[in-house]
């Protein structure tokens, strides 16, 4: 009964509070059903726990499934850890009482591996070869000493250095049957076990004792860092934009103001596909011009993020750029649904069909993008049916007509670029008017603005109402009339003789004095 | 232990059409093949030529071979599978002849017999057991598992030289062996352990120190003198711009500046010279005449990069050198003027027999796998006259080749399947410096390995025999960051 309310409670954690952090580690994979894909991970120490755990997180896809997935383990590890204790330990020799105690020790290894499991980077793996370690306990406890020292090789093949563990139990069970001399040799047979297999396999020595696929940082142990929330906060934003829901990005930074390069991108980012940047952008802490589009980051999260605003902006090739980018970056070498998702769509929309399909391809051997592969490979080569898909036709037109070489000193005028392929461009818009402000550069944004407003006549949103009133101001001049509304300069007016300028806290003129 | 477990795996899931054609209706086309091989030439040891309809939706393929001296093959299912001693067999008992493949294949339960089509197997000798490649996604400036590896050209068997696993974070580049010769090598290391590896006879090793300040950067590309005293390098300031619409391509690699040397194995010491180190110019991936008594390299005037990098463009050059002393000698000669015809020259690589000079020819710059334009063209020592090589060219970019030393075969990379990934293709060349039509590296499914392969495969070399390289030790070694220094 308890191992149910564990499991429930379990379930509804990951499934209710950490949904995204299922996405997260499901999007570092790419699992396929393909004889290759089996062949590369279990010809490597370790590999077959690691084939399960990566057979089960796709399950992740659907975070309802992800949860019960985990939920399910750590029952399964908590059964398993009361097995061992009942087969180590009969209640007639310690009694009913510390019989019960025993019984609730027995969730310790489920609770810390829970808390464990707070550490975005330790992967599944890790949970199911330890699970194969207390099955293996189990079959240990039926076998003989010699038969123990049999499997200990085949369970490092099978879990990987965890093995550790069953090699101390072994050796703890000779103690027992005072076996005092032959004690050690479960534990210098997995020593020889890993120097062995790092003959055989391309790893250092280093990389193979922590396990090659229990932490995402190849030559990384894993540890008790628990649940970050700094982190989870970024996990969640990106989870956020992976599943283009603005809403909840601005709700998210409304209950806390994100401060991080990431969540800063992608707030500005769902403020602008709300059409709400240069309204709302001043309600949130903003980081200067950075904080729209960061530069670039050899790493696989928060270029990620950064590429899903290039794709919204337009810029498809840079968008596949951060997404190659950032799967290339994944430590432990694995390949991303995400990214070759992505991939498969920049290179369907930049008409380069052969590439598209081969990712397609690839997708289609997958439990979760094998349908949308499908359809989407009906695309390929279909122009017209490309010109008219929603996204894809939009991000074909909204392409600049002229290349050039990316440059992240100019993003502005990248931004004005695409504004000039295609003034319906809301995304640039806002971001090309948006870059001068957070830099402060009162000059460039009244070119941009009269330019905006040439193509989109009264295109007038409060920051850039702010803004002309500040340049006009700062000229001793009132702006033309009708440009601005009279209550916008008479809160200026009030800003400029107010002490207390807190008060203004999210006017671009607050913003502005304190780049100052 | 990854042949083993896929042999197991292949016996459980093995299940092939076994039908035989019947009622096949006669078409007079070739089939529509990957890879295709209708037409080829290949050498009487190369792995067998399996392929497959290029169209998914058949079923079944039938196939017999017919040696035009005798002998004949036969296979049925998905695609061929032919057996690697009774095809290797059957191109010994027809060398310098053709074989005869008919192919049948069934779609829809309808058969169709497609006209018969010939490889030829070519009186020419591929006498080297194999290749070394690097295998590395098509990516940008982050890279994830990637290495140099080796491929026997007789059978599908691949094998690490070194990967980046074996020292995490690490990138190889640039295996650069002695005409072939797999105990003479260079490569070089990028990461945090960085270094340039030269091997010499006996495998001994030297970590070089990946920068010198004499040289102002890393030593980059290498090719070996023939004595194997020396190697040259270019030294380059390397960087990248990345395009901003697909019609500009993805990545433009362009250098600030760079030179080219001489290194001295023995001596450790860089044989510089004035004229290959020049401010106003950037000399770049230098190679030895076959007689070591040239080098040649190409150069570029200098332009203000990235804006100007449409205007980076190279002239193919030469230098006398002088093996004895160790030095250069005579003028820098220019042997073939691009920038005259508004392109640009890339990689020369002598043929082994003095000959030729093959390079790859761009529109500008000369990293020539992200430019589609790049062709590869062939220069006359004797006449002087340089022509495109239109018989292995293709729309998409072909680079990166390499002679074998009885300069009747080369190798290179061609991006003509998807654009993107580049894949490895060998042609024969005869007396008159005519080329047969590539055909892409064999494999045992070559379906299945084009789809399911995530690599590139570049800068390809034959390789005499089979690398022995101790890839652990030399992790250990990597990881010292014990460096030769060069002076």
């Amino acid at each position: 009964m308890l191992t149910l309310l564990l499991g429930v409670i379990v379930l509804l954690f990951w499934w209710r509070a950490y949904p995204f952090a299922l996405s997260y580690h499901e999007q570092f994979q790419l699992f396929l059903f393909e004889d290759d894909y089996l062949v590369n991970r279990i010809i490597e120490p370790g590999g077959v726990a690691r084939y399960v755990s990566e057979f089960l997180v796709q399950f992740y896809n659907n975070v309802l499934f992800g949860a019960i997935v985990i939920a399910l383990l750590l029952m399964l590890m908590q059964r398993l850890t009361w097995r061992i204790i009942v087969s180590t330990i009969t209640s007639a020799e310690v009694g009913k009482r510390r019989t019960q105690i025993f019984y609730l020790l027995s969730f310790m290894p489920s609770l810390v591996v829970w808390y464990m499991m707070g550490d975005e980077n330790l992967l599944l793996a890790f949970v199911v070869a330890l699970i194969m370690i207390q099955a293996a306990m189990l079959v240990c406890s039926r076998l003989s000493f010699w038969w123990q020292l049999v499997l200990l090789p085949v369970m490092y093949w099978v879990a990987g250095p965890l093995v550790m563990l069953l090699a101390l139990y072994v050796t703890a069970m000779a103690l027992v049957r005072h076996r005092y001399m032959l004690s050690p040799l479960p534990v210098l047979l997995v020593i020889v076990c890993v120097i062995l297999s790092s003959l055989v396999r391309p790893y250092p020595l280093s990389v193979l004792w922590c396990g090659l696929g229990y932490y995402r940082y190849v030559s990384t142990l894993p540890s008790l860092k628990g649940f970050d929330d700094r982190t989870y906060e970024l996990i969640e934003y990106d989870y956020l934009v992976r599943t283009q829901r603005w809403d909840k990005v601005i709700a998210k930074a409304e209950t806390k103001t994100p401060d991080l390069p990431m969540s800063v991108c992608a707030t500005n980012l769902a403020l602008a596909m709300k059409g709400q940047l240069l309204d709302r952008a001043f309600e949130f802490y903003q980081r200067g011009s950075q904080g729209l589009l960061p530069p670039f980051e050899r790493n696989y999260t928060s270029t990620l993020t950064t590429g899903e605003a290039y794709f919204y902006l337009g810029l498809v090739n840079t968008s596949q750029r951060f997404a190659f980018e950032s799967m290339e970056a994944i430590p432990n070498y694995n390949k991303s649904a995400r990214v070759v998702r992505r991939l498969a769509e920049t290179n369907l929309i930049n008409g380069d069909y052969a590439v598209a399909r081969k990712y397609l391809k690839m997708l289609r051997k997958t439990l979760f993008y094998r349908k949308w592969a499908m359809r989407t490979e009906a695309l390929l080569g279909n122009e017209s049916a490309i010109n008219a898909h929603p996204l894809y036709g939009y991000l074909r037109r909204a392409r600049i007509k002229e290349d050039f070489l990316y440059s992240d000193r100019e993003l502005d005028k990248i931004c004005g670029q695409l504004v000039v392929a295609n003034k319906e461009n809301q995304v640039a818009v806002q971001y090309l008017l948006m870059f001068p402000v957070l830099d402060a550069d009162v000059t460039r944004f009244m070119n941009y603005m009269t330019f905006v407003s040439q193509l989109q006549p009264g295109y007038m949103p409060r920051i850039c109402q702010e803004m002309v009133t500040f340049a006009y101001a700062s000229r001793r001049q009132q702006p033309p009339r009708g440009t601005v509304p009279d209550a916008m300069l008479q809160q200026f007016n009030q800003f400029m003789q107010s002490g207390n300028r807190e008060a203004f806290r999210h006017t671009t003129w607050y913003y502005l004095s304190k780049k100052e | 232990m990854k042949y083993i477990a896929s042999i197991i795996i292949a016996l459980v899931l093995l299940a092939s059409c076994a039908q035989r054609p019947t009622n096949a209706t006669k078409t007079d086309k070739f089939p529509d093949l990957f890879p295709d091989y209708v037409g080829v030439t290949v050498p009487a040891g190369i792995a067998p030529l399996n392929f497959a309809m290029s169209d998914e939706a058949f079923e079944c393929i039938d196939v017999v071979v017919r040696g035009a001296k005798g002998g004949e093959l036969h296979e049925n299912g998905e695609d061929t599978d032919f057996d690697i001693d009774d095809w290797h067999e059957l191109l010994e008992q027809n060398k310098g002849s053709q074989l005869i493949v008919t192919v049948c294949a069934e779609k829809d339960g309808q058969w169709t017999q497609y006209k018969d089509f010939i490889i030829h197997v070519s009186p020419f000798a591929l006498d080297e057991w194999g290749l070394t490649y690097r295998r590395i996604a098509p990516g940008y400036e982050v890279y994830s598992h990637m290495g140099i590896y080796q491929r026997d050209l007789s059978t599908f068997d691949e094998y690490a030289i070194i990967e980046n696993t074996q020292v995490p974070g690490m990138c190889v580049n640039c295996h650069t062996s002695n005409r072939t010769n797999p105990d003479r090598f260079v490569f070089h290391v990028r990461g945090d352990h960085g270094a340039t590896l030269a091997q010499t006879d006996g495998g001994h090793r030297e970590w070089l120190q990946a920068k010198n300040d004499l040289l102002g950067g890393s030593m980059v590309y290498p090719y070996w003198h023939p004595s194997g005293k020396y190697c040259a390098f270019s030294t380059n300031q390397t960087r990248q711009g990345f395009h901003i619409i697909p019609q500009g391509g993805r990545i433009e690699v362009f250098d600030l500046s760079s030179d080219v040397f001489v290194y001295n194995v023995e001596t450790h010491e860089t044989i510089r010279d004035s004229l290959l180190m020049t401010k106003e110019w950037s000399e770049n991936v230098p190679t030895f005449s076959p007689d070591g008594r040239t080098l040649y390299f190409m150069t570029c005037l200098q332009k203000s990069y990235p804006l100007e990098y449409k205007d980076e463009q190279y002239n193919l050059c030469r230098i006398g050198f002088n093996p004895e002393k160790g030095c250069f000698e005579g003028k820098v000669d220019t042997l073939f003027n691009a920038v005259s015809l508004g392109k640009s020259v890339t990689w020369p690589r002598p043929s082994y027999d003095g000959r030729y000079i093959l390079f790859t020819l761009q529109d500008y710059g000369y990293f020539s796998i992200w430019h589609e334009e790049s062709d590869q063209w062939l220069l006359d020592l004797k006449t002087g006259e340089a022509r495109p090589v239109n018989e292995i060219n293709s729309p998409r970019a072909d680079s990166y080749h390499n002679w074998s030393t009885n300069s009747h075969w080369v190798v290179f990379t061609s991006r003509r399947e998807d654009g993107l990934y580049s894949r490895l293709y060998l042609a024969s060349v005869n007396e008159q410096g005519r080329f047969t039509k590539p055909f892409l590296l064999p494999q045992r499914h070559p379906c299945q390995f084009n789809e399911r392969s995530i690599y590139s495969f570049n800068t390809p070399d034959f390789t005499e025999s089979r690398v022995e390289f101790d890839a652990r030790q030399a992790g250990h070694e990597i990881l010292s960051d014990q460096r030769v220094p060069t002076k």
